[in-house]
């Protein structure tokens, strides 16, 4: 047996973190095609995985899948821009003054409270079916954590660094750029991570109330129709938008936060950049 | 930069109507171009006072002025006891801060880190994050921030406490080689009498809190100062007087207790 490198004893073996979940999709898959082939339940409750993937052809090659992707996606990024950047700001602002702290914080709560889903009808009603509503359903749903997470990530910035800055006397936009952002900005991170995947729900439960286009109208249209498939199709590619965001956030916070990772001064002087 | 203090006294609030008095009164001046270390026990208000003369805290009563002005942080360096540096900047950015912030181009800042790493003892360092630094260097990295600052008046308030006893006097006498301009005035603040002796032309002592002015000692030991110093007679009757005066300190507060207690 070989001895593990001192760094990383406790670290997976990369080989098994890659094909774990793959093996856990092909037993799924195994099980849903045994399931199917035995007719434990009708067709168009559990249709076999090849029935699937023929639709994904099909909705693929028509161009069908990628127009009401697109659609979605485009409602997804209105409200996680707008809701992240209201959220950030007002909870930066809340953070400043008192006065707005105690003003806002009770809508706040109330507004986080209350399901989502109550208010897409009222938003339908306000802005039409269109991308309006579905956008700020995303965007009121997405507030919330990068709202709550800018607060915190602010209340983090540490005393003995504004002591500092206050000696250099730094302007009010400098101890912003250079103190307050980056402070918060692990908080802002995380928040953003969790409204990322947030912004897609919020967005779907805009198109379920009404909407003439979108994945979420897509699944409605399907399950209307039984169309089983289908409705596992657009269920599928909603997951894969979900991902795909979260990942690039996920990217983001690596390359912003690389501070955070830097280890010790032993690695440091590992990477060979130190000479005596 | 010259330091008048006068009848300077700093006391807290505590709950709901006591006071704490934390420092003072306090009457001293400070020559221009002096490195003057102000000697205490934990919690004698030296660290206050500290704040009150970077212009972090206002005084209660009396005053403290800068060459005539009240402390407003302007042209003033402070070396905590923590190195301070932001997490999420290299050792450049961080040493460099000072000059970012007063608006210099940022080859010409780096420049200035460069010319400085090898004093200080960093290089190579340059590109590397805090979290990879010892404690000696991050405040090496410190001190070279407040070095490129250039401040008139320097405030040193523990700044070699976190550290090991060899690294202190490493660095303490460091710090005395690179204080480059001769009208820099040094303030510091430590509880340890020998980096007093070893780095100050002058001592003052502070009775417990709240903090007043029992001795005021002149080191008359030659420059630039050597670890050697510390072994001379001369040395060690300068130690034997701080530590009656440190004693006297903290009984004249013993005794002032008590007649509050009567």
């Amino acid at each position: 047996m070989t001895r593990p490198n001192s760094t990383d004893v406790y670290a997976r073996s990369p080989v098994s973190k890659r094909l774990a979940p793959l093996a856990l999709i092909a037993a799924v898959l195994l099980l849903w095609q045994i399931m199917s082939a035995l007719q434990v339940y009708p067709v168009f409750i559990i249709p076999p995985p090849a029935a699937v993937l023929q639709k994904f052809v099909a909705v693929s090659l028509d161009g069908s899948l990628l127009h009401h992707s697109l659609v979605t996606l485009k409602a997804v990024l209105a409200g996680l821009a707008g809701g992240a950047v209201a959220g950030a700001a007002l909870g930066y602002l809340v953070e400043r003054s008192a006065l707005l702290e105690d003003a806002l914080t009770p809508f706040v709560v109330a507004l986080q409270s209350t399901p989502i889903v109550a208010w897409a009808p009222l938003l339908v009603i306000w802005f039409g079916s269109g991308l309006t509503s579905k956008a700020i359903t995303s965007a009121l749903i997405v507030f919330f954590p990068t709202f709550v997470n800018t607060v915190v990530g602010m209340r983090n910035v540490p005393a003995s660094l504004q002591d500092l800055l206050r000696v250099h006397r730094a302007t009010r936009w400098q101890v912003l750029t250079v103190l307050e952002i980056p402070a918060a900005l692990p908080m802002l991170l995380g928040g953003l991570k969790i409204s990322a995947t947030l912004a897609v729900i919020g967005a779907v439960v805009g198109e379920f109330v009404s909407a003439d286009a979108g994945l979420g109208f897509l699944i409605t249209l399907a399950r209307s129709r039984y169309d089983t498939p289908l409705v596992l199709v657009a269920v599928i590619a909603l997951a894969v938008i979900a991902r795909i965001l979260y990942g690039i956030v996920s990217m983001l916070e690596r390359r912003l936060l690389a501070w955070q990772h830097s280890g010790t001064r032993a690695s440091y002087l590992q990477k060979g950049t130190f000479q005596e | 930069m010259k330091v008048q203090v006068k009848d300077l006294q700093v006391k807290y609030p505590v709950g709901s109507a006591g006071q704490l008095e934390a420092l003072g009164p306090l009457d001293f001046t400070l020559a221009a171009g002096s490195f003057v270390a102000l000697l205490g026990p934990s919690g004698c208000g030296k660290s206050t006072l500290v704040r009150v003369l970077a212009g972090l805290l206002k005084p209660t009563q009396g005053v403290a002025l800068l060459d005539g002005n009240q402390p407003d942080g302007g042209g003033t360096g402070i070396l905590f006891q923590d190195a301070n540096l932001l997490p999420w900047r290299r050792v450049r950015d961080n040493m460099a801060l000072p000059l970012e912030l007063a608006g210099i181009a940022r080859e010409t800042r780096y420049d200035a880190v460069r010319r400085l790493l090898s004093v200080l003892g960093l290089e190579g360092f340059e590109m590397a994050w805090p979290a990879e630094l010892s404690g000696g260097m991050a405040q090496r990295v410190a001190i070279g921030r407040v070095l490129l600052q250039e401040p008139d008046l320097l405030l040193l308030d523990e700044p070699f406490g976190a550290l090991d006893a060899i690294t202190r006097e490493q660095l303490g006498l460091d710090l005395l080689r690179f204080r480059a301009r001769a009208a820099q005035t040094v303030l510091m603040v430590t509880h340890d009498i020998n980096e007093a002796l070893l780095l100050a032309d002058r001592v003052l002592v502070l009775s417990l809190r709240p903090g007043r002015l029992v001795a005021d000692l002149a080191v008359p030991l030659p420059r630039p100062r050597r670890l050697e110093h510390t072994w001379s007679q001369q040395y060690v009757n300068l130690l034997r007087q701080l530590r009656a005066a440190l004693g006297r300190g903290a009984a004249e507060q013993m005794r002032n207790a008590v007649q509050e207690v009567r």
